[in-house]
């Protein structure tokens, strides 16, 4: 076996688990990570399938094939993060103008006895 | 109908201001306008200041933009009955002594929102660098793809909002981009508009602290991404 495998399959299930130790725990994330991974360490242990599906969509190289799809992950990954930051800086504002204007009428109450909040 | 000025209130977004604050909050508080300051999370000494000015002041515990601060001021005047609400820059660019002219059109009924601008009048238009000057034109031009509004001026911090206009427009940009939001949300909610002509004193210190003339190309970028994420 050629010495870059084993790290590469190392590296790929260290992933795995970290993934499952701390990030999300739905059964779908998980069957994704499953599949991400197996589908990676078969791409590591027979590089030669890449070539073969690159050839077929007209690509030269199973590794450019490869690069294509990684940046177009890559942005995908970019948007959800960024449209995921933009809902928590929203959440944030929320909070501290909640706190701003608690801090000037704190007799006011914000919200009426059915948790709805006061406009 | 004349509005009686308690019943004005007019909000001045602040971000380390402490300088120019007590300049410009205090004529407007003594000409018997209710004053509601935001200081949006001041690292400098903004709130302490504030404390010796006879206005309303709100803080935020940390820095959001003046989107956000300005928002935060309206929804204190909202609970507060404010009937009018002016938004007016703490840099000592707006001259109060012009509320009265900016709001007389909501005051008649003839609109929900007056917006200032510095091209209505010769003698405002030249007040204006002329680079600043061209920027805006672009800027109206951006304006007008994000909003459909085509109007004289943009990104002019004084206006005037009626109470229909503070219950109806939301706004969710927390930076400078909250300026073309409001346009969009005049059109979605269907204000009447109108703008009048004020006067804006560029002084150096306003210009530097005002937003730069590349910031435009920020905003847009802001903008077509509000479009996309929300």
């Amino acid at each position: 076996m050629i010495p870059i495998k084993p790290v590469l399959i190392a590296a790929i299930l260290l992933f795995a688990v970290l993934y499952f130790a701390k990030l999300r725990s739905r059964l779908w994330d998980r069957m994704l990570v499953l599949l991400f991974v197996a589908v990676s360490v078969g791409f590591i242990v027979s590089p030669d399938f890449t070539t073969s599906i690159a050839h077929r969509l007209g690509v030269g190289r199973g590794a450019d094939l490869l690069f294509y799809f990684s940046l177009i992950g890559f942005s995908f990954i970019f948007l959800l993060l960024f449209s995921w930051i933009r809902e928590l800086q929203q959440q944030v504002t929320s909070l501290a103008r909640e706190l701003a204007l608690h801090a000037a009428d704190p007799e006011r109450r914000a919200w009426n006895e059915n948790g709805d909040q006061i406009p | 109908m004349i509005t009686s000025p308690p019943d004005v209130f007019v909000v001045i977004p602040a971000y380390n201001e402490s300088k120019s604050l007590a300049a410009v909050a205090a004529p407007v508080a003594a000409a018997g306008y209710a004053v509601v300051v935001v200081d949006d999370g001041s690292q400098d000494d903004t709130w302490n200041v504030l404390e010796t000015l006879p206005v309303r002041r709100l803080r935020h515990p940390i820095n959001l933009g003046q989107g956000a601060a300005l928002k935060t001021g309206m929804v204190y005047a909202l609970r507060h009955d404010a009937k009018i609400v002016i938004h007016f820059d703490a840099d000592g660019q707006h001259d109060y002594r012009q509320i009265p002219e900016l709001i007389e059109p909501i005051e008649k009924g003839e609109a929900d929102i007056v917006l200032g601008s510095r091209f209505l009048r010769a003698h405002d238009r030249n007040m204006v660098p002329s680079v600043k000057r061209a920027i805006l034109r672009i800027g109206v031009l951006a304006s007008w793809m994000a909003s459909g509004m085509w109007l004289s001026d943009t990104h002019n911090g004084f206006r005037a909002l009626s109470r229909r206009a503070l219950e109806t427009i939301r706004l969710h940009e927390n930076g400078f981009a909250h300026a073309t939001e409001i346009l969009s949300e005049i059109r979605r909610n269907n204000l009447r508009c109108v703008e009048r002509p004020v006067t804006i004193s560029y002084s150096q210190y306003s210009m530097a602290k005002g937003q730069s003339t590349l910031n435009s190309l920020n905003i847009v970028i802001d903008l077509a991404m509000r479009r996309l994420f929300r």
